[in-house]
């Protein structure tokens, strides 16, 4: 009887304990959720992130630009788009005066490693979170998210000297830098230097900036097939602007002859060289995911409660070789028409 | 006032129109040289050190090439040329070479024939010409600012309008045959061709047609062209006009060169480079001097600087100090052998 009893009492105290601990568990998920709602409210919602690329107008900044948008739109966060139009002067101007509106995040793309770099600074100081993309500045503020030049210039190099290092081919490639003193050009110049030293028998007979500009490229290319016909690769690190070395070889008849190495963040017109054969190799790097990177940083930093400057995060972006065989609908991102 | 051989154009001109006699004084020696002569002669000088130097440079392909590199930027000259011998300066001209073409581009891609997408483009360029004329001549605006107002507004319009907000348009593969105008015909590239056949149509115009003198006589001394009967007002809006309708050529060529138009060069340089190939051959800023050879003449300078250097595979920074030393030369030259001149030298005078 005793035991019945204490075995009923037993059963009661277990389910009520049991009772209050599920309860208990469930309150407190409830309180989870809800803190993390409030946390949430409180540290993202309503905050402001302005994005300064170098300019607005190139597929890459807006493939990056129209996804920050539509994330950010969906998670209540204010973005903004600053527009220097490839201007370094007017993109400092545009800085300066951000970090008097003090926003609460900056995605910063540098044109190169010195002019921005005390700027960033002073954002950081002023308690902005600073955030660099693709082209790093000297300063190392909060976060970057890009390539790291370097191994892409490793990577293409190696591609490079594995199409021109064969027998039979005449051994001889040419570069075609963008903005000689940008980050992303140090870089990838460095990493390919490294490579080419490596291998003497692959001779570099040309070595030129384009400054991005594809009609500069392709009068430079044209004048160096002409003196270099038997020329085997030409290395650059931009579609936009390598589409003029594209078309130098297409007018000076030796498509298919001169292997055109190109790097872009999946930008549409480059999957179309590919297909037409105009391009050999691209080194596309995910835009998009870079994008969601950049928005999942800033997120991440609001909610942080660091000082500004204090971390220094890095995110580097995978690169895919993709060719003429690889290449797929999905390789390149298409845009708006807006 | 200097009286030269290749300014008796401006000089008689200009005496015709004020209707006075003016004073020679016919210079000897080096002084007898002109700038664009001085520029032709720098050029040779030049390509002669670098044909030494540097194997490859004078062959019959090269020089093809080296034209063709400059021939978008020779086009663009000879049509700011027409507009500052006017005394203008048109900033806006190469919006007029990309938005007309981004506008034949993009009726390329709606399917519209290629003669229908060229008369939109160049509608669009005539109609930059005209407003730039018009404000210019009639409102009195001062061309710099009208026209780097213009400038924007177009880039701006064209943005919304035309070319959506990528700025980049390519051309549809269907057009191929358009393309083909960025090719070679019997080896010469055909941008070359028609930079020459439209330097020899405009010295035709400028230097052998009535229009043409008033042009001189308009840049030489505006209210004595006036006075005399000129009608100036809408001698500007043919100058601004043709400026346009002459940049949108330019840039169809580029766009056939490039199998694209990039509309960002609307904010970009290159109309510096235009406006130097121009003054660099002696189209004087204060108007009423030079002629087509003065832009042949910068065109050449510039392009075997290019293609010289490239071959000699010069690093940027070199690059950029010997071309602003040679700028700087030939500058300074023909300052020291034609000093200013007041009577002529002040803009609006």
């Amino acid at each position: 009887m005793m035991k019945h009893l204490l075995g009923g009492v037993m059963a009661v105290v277990a389910g009520a304990a049991l009772a209050c601990l599920s309860a208990g568990t469930a309150a407190a998920q409830g309180n989870t959720a809800q803190q993390l709602q409030e946390q949430w409210n409180k540290d993202v919602v309503g905050k402001s992130v302005v994005y300064i690329p170098v300019a607005y107008s190139v597929p890459l900044t807006r493939i990056w630009g129209e996804r920050m948008q539509m994330i950010a739109d969906r998670l209540g966060i204010k973005f903004q788009v600053r527009d220097p139009n490839f201007d370094t002067q007017r993109e400092e101007q545009l800085l300066e005066a951000e970090i008097g509106q003090h926003p609460d995040v900056l995605i910063v793309h540098n044109p190169n490693v010195q002019v921005l770099a005390p700027a960033l600074q002073r954002a950081e100081n002023a308690g902005i979170y600073v955030i660099q993309i693709n082209m790093a500045s000297r300063y190392k503020s909060d976060a970057f998210i890009g390539v790291q030049p370097n191994e892409l210039g490793v990577e293409m190099a190696d591609a490079v000297v594995k199409a021109c290092d064969a027998p039979g081919s005449s051994h001889k490639i040419a570069l075609m830098d963008g903005e000689v003193t940008s980050a992303y050009s140090l870089g990838i110049m460095e990493g390919a230097t490294s490579v080419f030293k490596q291998h003497a028998d692959i001779q570099i007979v040309s070595n030129q900036a384009a400054n991005w500009d594809s009609k500069t490229a392709h009068d430079k290319a044209a004048t160096v097939l002409q003196a270099h016909p038997d020329l085997c690769g030409y290395m650059g690190w931009w579609s936009g602007q390598d589409s003029g070395i594209a078309q130098a070889v297409k007018q000076a008849g030796l498509s298919g002859k001169v292997k055109i190495f190109t790097t872009d963040g999946g930008e549409p017109p480059a999957c179309q060289y590919l297909k037409e054969g105009l391009f050999y190799e691209d080194f596309i790097y995910p835009a998009v995911l870079q994008a969601d990177q950049m928005m999942s940083t800033a997120v991440t930093l609001l909610q942080s409660h660091t000082k500004p400057g204090t971390m220094h995060l890095a995110i580097f972006s995978p690169v895919n070789p993709t060719t003429a065989e690889n290449v797929t609908p999905t390789s390149c991102t298409e845009l708006s028409q807006k | 006032m200097r009286l030269e051989s290749s300014e008796d154009v401006r000089i008689n001109a200009a005496a015709g129109v004020a209707g006075v006699a003016l004073p020679a004084r016919t210079p000897s020696g080096l002084k007898r040289l002109t700038q664009e002569q001085i520029v032709l002669i720098t050029t040779l000088v030049l390509a002669g050190i670098f044909a030494v130097l540097v194997p490859g440079f004078a062959t019959v392909q090269n020089i093809l090439t080296l034209l063709n590199s400059i021939a978008v930027l020779g086009i663009l000259s000879l049509g700011a040329a027409i507009v500052i011998i006017g005394r203008g300066l048109d900033i806006s001209q190469v919006a007029s070479l990309a938005i007309g073409a981004a506008m034949a581009a993009v009726v390329m891609q709606a399917g519209g024939s290629i003669p229908w997408a060229i008369c939109c483009g160049f509608a669009v360029s005539l109609a930059i010409g005209l407003v730039n004329g018009l404000v210019i001549a009639f409102i009195e605006v001062p061309p710099l600012f009208a026209t780097l107002a213009t400038n924007l507004l177009m880039f701006g319009l064209a943005q919304i309008f035309i070319v959506g907000s990528t700025l980049l348009v390519y051309v549809p593969k269907s057009a191929a045959s358009f393309l083909a105008l960025g090719r070679n015909v019997a080896g010469v590239p055909i941008p070359v061709l028609i930079f020459l056949g439209l330097a020899l149509i405009v010295h035709l115009f400028l230097s052998r047609t009535r229009i043409g003198r008033f042009i001189y006589a308009h840049g030489d001394n505006p209210e004595a062209a006036r006075l005399s009967g000129i009608p100036t007002r809408p001698l500007t809006v043919l100058e601004y006009s043709l400026c346009a309708v002459i940049g949108y050529l330019a840039g169809l060529v580029l766009m056939a060169t490039l199998s694209s138009i990039d509309t960002q060069i609307v904010m970009g340089t290159e109309i510096f480079n235009v406006i130097l190939v121009a003054v660099l051959g002696g189209v004087s800023l204060v108007g009423g001097r030079g002629s087509v050879l003065s832009v042949i003449a910068g065109g050449l300078l510039i392009g075997v600087m290019l293609n010289g250097m490239t071959l000699l595979n010069l690093g940027n920074d070199t690059q950029n100090i010997f071309r602003g030393l040679v700028l700087l030369a030939a500058i300074v030259g023909d300052n020291l052998l034609h000093p200013r001149d007041e009577e002529t030298a002040r803009h609006g005078d």
